[in-house]
């Protein structure tokens, strides 16, 4: 990472999304099941819900 | 050679800063930042950047030979701006010109291997009505996989405010004012509910998604950092989405909407020849001296800046209706006038930085230094509307400015009758043309004034002593 800016974790996926049909293609490439537990929370099946994916809450 | 000396406002890039100097403004590089100035500026978008005046003129030069060294390698010089304006102080049609410019220069640079560092409006500034990008530092040569950085500022500086206006009619100064860094995700999507009868363009995704994701990684590790920049956060994604949000901000619009100032007057452009004897006098007042910067306080339509605009070197038009702004830039902006720079100030509320310190992003009265002011049909409304003393203008009038161009209306004037019905009786019994001139003369020696037709007003030219 180059750039001096806190691009934000959550903001990055975002580009990508925002670019429609292309950004379908990361999201696939990612794994869009995987993206969509991770956003919506809902943990998969067969994931073993770690303790980052339970935390969760934004710093106050 | 020239003393320079650092501006407050850039110290968060690592790998430059900026230094201001008496007739030009130098970017200074590190040897890590120059790495990619070489590759970045032998693009063809940048060179066509430069030549279409969307980047600021820039030239490469040594470091010491602007008084610089280590850690410095490379230097750039840039001209001077007349006055350095802020996006709190732009009007809706401002900040949009200026996001539009923001995502043009991010999308050419991006399809030449050229990344963006940022995506805030204080890289943008205006010349008269000309948005230009100053920010020699913004641009980086694009590593394989590397997203766009300034995705949420962007959001946060330039799409949030312009939705909070098109969409709610709430002006989003206040915002950009209070907070240096702009709106947030989270907030945004607090303020901002979902409409039936008129879909929001962009909220579901930019607004919406944006503040859950950013809810959901907020305590990520660097895991998915690297997972999406593996996934091939490839031009054709980014492109694809700055395409979107070039779409969504051009949809943006400000709605039809009528101030009480906007109907103040119908004034078009005047002719020398018919200039009436209140245009006339500014004009000999301006006219009298060479003027580098004229600030025309309550410029309304814009007609005294237009005056004044023809004797001197650059206009601060200000207003504290932002409708009025935005019309006066719209005019500008068709004719393409760079000497007026239309901003929409307070000057009940007006001064004062904002950022780290309070020093990073300073109040008007430290960034430009007026050679006369023009405050015409203002002193009235701040005098009894806002509670703001005559000798408190004449004190602030004094200390920003060495030359004044001031109109008094009378206690009998019409508007001043009208502005004192909403006051208790004789609370503004002060309010006499033989005060203001005694209060006047305390501060400025009256060089010449003049009766207006109607009687009720007298103009001053007045030269401030010592």
């Amino acid at each position: 990472m180059f750039s001096y800016l806190d691009a934000g974790t959550g903001s990055m996926i975002i580009t990508a999304i925002a670019g429609g049909v292309a950004g379908i293609g990361v999201a696939a490439k990612m794994g869009m099941a995987r993206l969509k537990s991770r956003l919506t929370g809902k943990p998969l099946p067969e994931q073993e819900p770690s303790a980052q994916d339970e935390s969760g809450s934004s710093h106050d | 050679m020239p003393e320079i000396r650092p501006d407050s406002g850039s110290f968060r890039d690592p790998l430059s800063r900026v230094f201001v100097g008496p007739d030009a403004v130098v970017r200074a590089f590190t040897a890590e930042g120059a790495k990619d100035i070489d590759a970045v500026w032998r693009t063809g978008a940048l060179r066509r950047a430069l030549d279409s005046g969307d980047l600021i003129a820039s030239t490469m030069v040594d470091p010491t030979q602007v008084g610089l060294s280590v850690p410095w390698t490379l230097a750039m010089t840039h001209p001077r701006l007349p006055f350095v304006s802020y996006p709190y102080e732009w009007t809706f049609s401002m900040l949009k010109d200026a996001a539009l410019l923001q995502l043009k220069l991010t999308r050419e640079m991006l399809a030449e291997g050229v990344g963006m560092k940022d995506a805030t409006p204080y890289n943008v500034q205006f010349i008269g009505s000309r948005a230009q990008f100053i920010d020699a530092g913004s641009f980086e040569v694009r590593r394989k996989g590397d997203p766009w950085y300034g995705y949420k500022q962007f959001c946060e500086m330039f799409l949030y405010p312009l939705m909070l206006q098109a969409h709610l009619g709430v002006g989003y100064q206040p915002f950009l004012r209070g907070s240096v860094n702009g709106i947030s995700p989270e907030t945004m999507a607090k303020l901002l509910p979902g409409s039936l009868r008129h879909p929001r363009k962009g909220r579901l995704t930019h607004v919406v998604l944006h503040a859950a994701a950013q809810r959901r990684f907020a305590d990520s590790n660097a895991d998915v950092k690297r997972e999406v920049a593996k996934a091939g956060m490839n031009p054709q994604v980014l492109d694809a989405t700055l395409k979107k949000l070039t779409k969504i901000v051009e949809g943006l619009s400000l709605g039809d909407t009528v101030s009480t100032w906007s109907e103040y007057s119908e004034r078009g452009h005047y002719l020398e020849s018919s200039l009436d004897e209140k245009q006339r006098f500014v004009r000999d007042a301006v006219a009298s001296s060479p003027r580098a910067q004229v600030w025309d306080i309550g410029c309304n339509d814009g007609v005294f800046s237009r005056i004044a605009a023809a004797h001197a070197d650059a206009v601060v038009a200000m207003d504290a209706d932002p409708l009025v702004i935005d019309r006066l830039y719209g005019a500008l902006k068709s004719e393409k006038n760079d000497k007026i720079l239309p901003l929409y100030v307070d000057m009940s509320d007006a001064g004062g930085g904002i950022g780290w310190r309070g020093r990073e992003r300073p109040g008007i009265f430290e960034r430009g230094r007026p050679d006369i002011v023009l405050y015409l049909a203002v002193i009235h409304h701040l005098a009894i509307t806002f509670n703001v003393p005559v000798a408190a203008q004449i004190d602030m009038l004094a200390d920003a400015t060495p030359e004044l161009v001031i109109e008094m209306p009378h206690a009998d004037d019409p508007m001043v009758k009208k502005l004192l019905k909403n006051k208790r009786e004789g609370i503004h019994s002060d309010f006499t043309l033989d005060e203001f001139e005694r209060l006047l003369t305390g501060r400025f020696d009256v060089k010449s004034k003049m009766l207006l037709a109607g009687g009720t007003r007298t103009i001053f030219h007045a030269v401030r002593r010592g």
